[in-house]
């Protein structure tokens, strides 16, 4: 089980988190848990969505207790003024070409700074869908709402990123 | 329904996320509109954009994950067994009714360490005893007349091979994890490994089928980036081209695009034609261009 779910929960709570040792955490903490209460499962739902239900309520109280505390920026400052975490991770994987570099870099930031702008919900919602592939009615029901509601945020989320990329389209 | 109405559900429709009744109205609007039709690229266009950024776990990352949790699981594990047996012996002796203030400290301690070292020798023995099966499955069970039976089983055990990835053993178990279905990580490693032995054509079949097979994007990168001293084969220059046409993560055609422009032969300017005629990302969309105009091909296919 933890094999065929495992790589989906890592990429979520990377994308969602945009650190790589955070998405290590929430990894362990996921499985820990679905360990210990693998016995109190009630098959009221599918395996799948009680797994993304932990993942994403353990993402959410992260995001939440980071706007509190206001700490952990998902930027950091470099030479060249400030990078996304994971920017810096994808490109230390080897896509050193400049002029690839100069086309998606200022895409990549303004897509970064309306991220961290969405409400932690709107994240949840427009990472599941746009980088996740998940259908709006198993989101609803991995966040306990309606496929409506969640069709809500993303409609917000995708609103935002609109104005933010207007010139790019 | 006012273009407006139409514009608000395109996100929602690019998603698939419309009714079918719904999906029907924004395709009949879209057929007569040709405003809404630009807008509708644009909406594909941003949906692009906002592709660029999707962050994708390393191996290195999932196999330091897998690690850590499988020693944490056997934490757990051995600690439930723990209080398992000590729940047991509590009952036990309860039913004996040996409750006085003396037997009670003296029976804790007992138990205590009974639990600790029954648990440490319990791990101990899986793991330095590599003979034990790790799973174990009845095939047949045949009952004899005497009242015995007769059980035939299958078992999988583990056992540590060591040598250099160039022995044949070896390499053959090597070969045969790079196409482990079930571990992503082991085979993004495997490739690794498999790397410094490319010039073997067993070896280099396993890299090529990885790089256009494999479902996960890190293998295929890890391939690729295994075959680069090959970007003059034929056989590796078909491959490239197929991938770069079909695959469907952007960073593996910016890694198969930069392969084959370096290397440009006039077997691959046809596939450059045809990859203008659908390619979004805007990286590859360039260089391809720019390869196809520094050769004064047509930028056109007819």
């Amino acid at each position: 089980l933890v094999r065929t779910y495992d790589q989906g929960v890592l990429r979520l709570a990377g994308n969602l988190l945009r650190s790589e040792q955070d998405a290590f955490d929430i990894y362990q903490e996921t499985f820990l848990r679905v360990f210990k209460n693998l016995d109190h499962f009630r098959f009221d739902c599918s395996f799948k969505t009680w797994l993304y239900r932990i993942v994403t309520n353990l993402c959410l109280d992260h995001l939440r207790k980071r706007k509190v505390r206001k700490e952990e920026p998902t930027q950091v400052a470099t030479p060249e003024g400030d990078v996304d975490r994971m920017a810096i991770v994808v490109e230390e994987r080897g896509y050193s070409d400049p002029q690839r570099h100069l086309i998606s870099q200022q895409v990549r930031h303004r897509v970064d700074a309306v991220l961290s702008d969405l409400t932690p919900r709107e994240r949840l919602v427009f990472e599941m869908r746009h980088y996740q592939g998940m259908r709006l009615k198993a989101i609803g029901e991995v966040l306990g709402t309606t496929e409506e509601a969640a069709k809500n945020c993303l409609f917000r989320a995708t609103q935002k990123m609109r104005v933010a990329l207007g010139d790019f389209v | 329904m006012s273009c407006e109405y139409i514009r608000q559900q395109l996100s929602l429709y690019v998603y698939g996320e419309l009714s079918f009744d719904e999906e029907e109205a924004v395709e009949s609007h879209l057929d007569g509109c040709a405003a809404c039709r630009t807008a509708m690229e644009s909406e594909r266009h941003l949906h692009n954009l906002m592709d660029q950024r999707q962050w994708e776990p390393s191996p290195q990352l999932l196999i330091a994950a897998r690690r850590e949790l499988d020693s944490r699981t056997v934490a757990v594990t051995a600690s439930r067994r723990q209080g398992w047996l000590i729940g047991r012996l509590r009952r036990w002796v309860g039913e004996w009714n040996l409750t006085t203030a003396v037997l009670k400290p003296a029976g804790a301690l007992a138990l205590v360490a009974i639990g600790v070292f029954g648990s440490r020798a319990w791990e101990s023995r899986a793991v330095e005893n590599p003979a034990e099966p790790v799973s174990a499955r009845v095939r047949f069970l045949t009952p004899g007349p005497t009242g015995d039976v007769q059980l035939v089983v299958e078992e999988t055990r583990q056992r540590v091979m060591t040598g250099r990835p160039g022995d044949a053993a070896i390499q053959q178990m090597l070969l045969t994890a790079a196409k482990d279905p079930s571990d992503p990580g082991l085979r993004a490693q495997s490739m690794e490994v498999l790397k410094e032995r490319c010039d073997r054509s067993d070896v280099r079949r396993a890299l090529l089928n990885a790089l256009e097979q494999d479902p996960n994007a890190g293998v295929r990168l890890k391939a690729l980036d295994a075959l680069r001293p090959f970007a003059k084969d034929p056989e590796t220059r078909h491959v490239l081209s197929r991938v770069l046409l079909h695959d469907d993560n952007p960073g593996v055609r910016t890694q198969a695009i930069d392969l084959l422009v370096d290397n440009l032969q006039t077997d691959t300017i046809g596939t450059l034609q045809e990859l203008l005629r659908k390619e979004n990302n805007p990286y590859v969309r360039q260089r391809s261009l720019k390869a196809l105009v520094e050769r004064n091909a047509s930028i056109e296919t007819f």
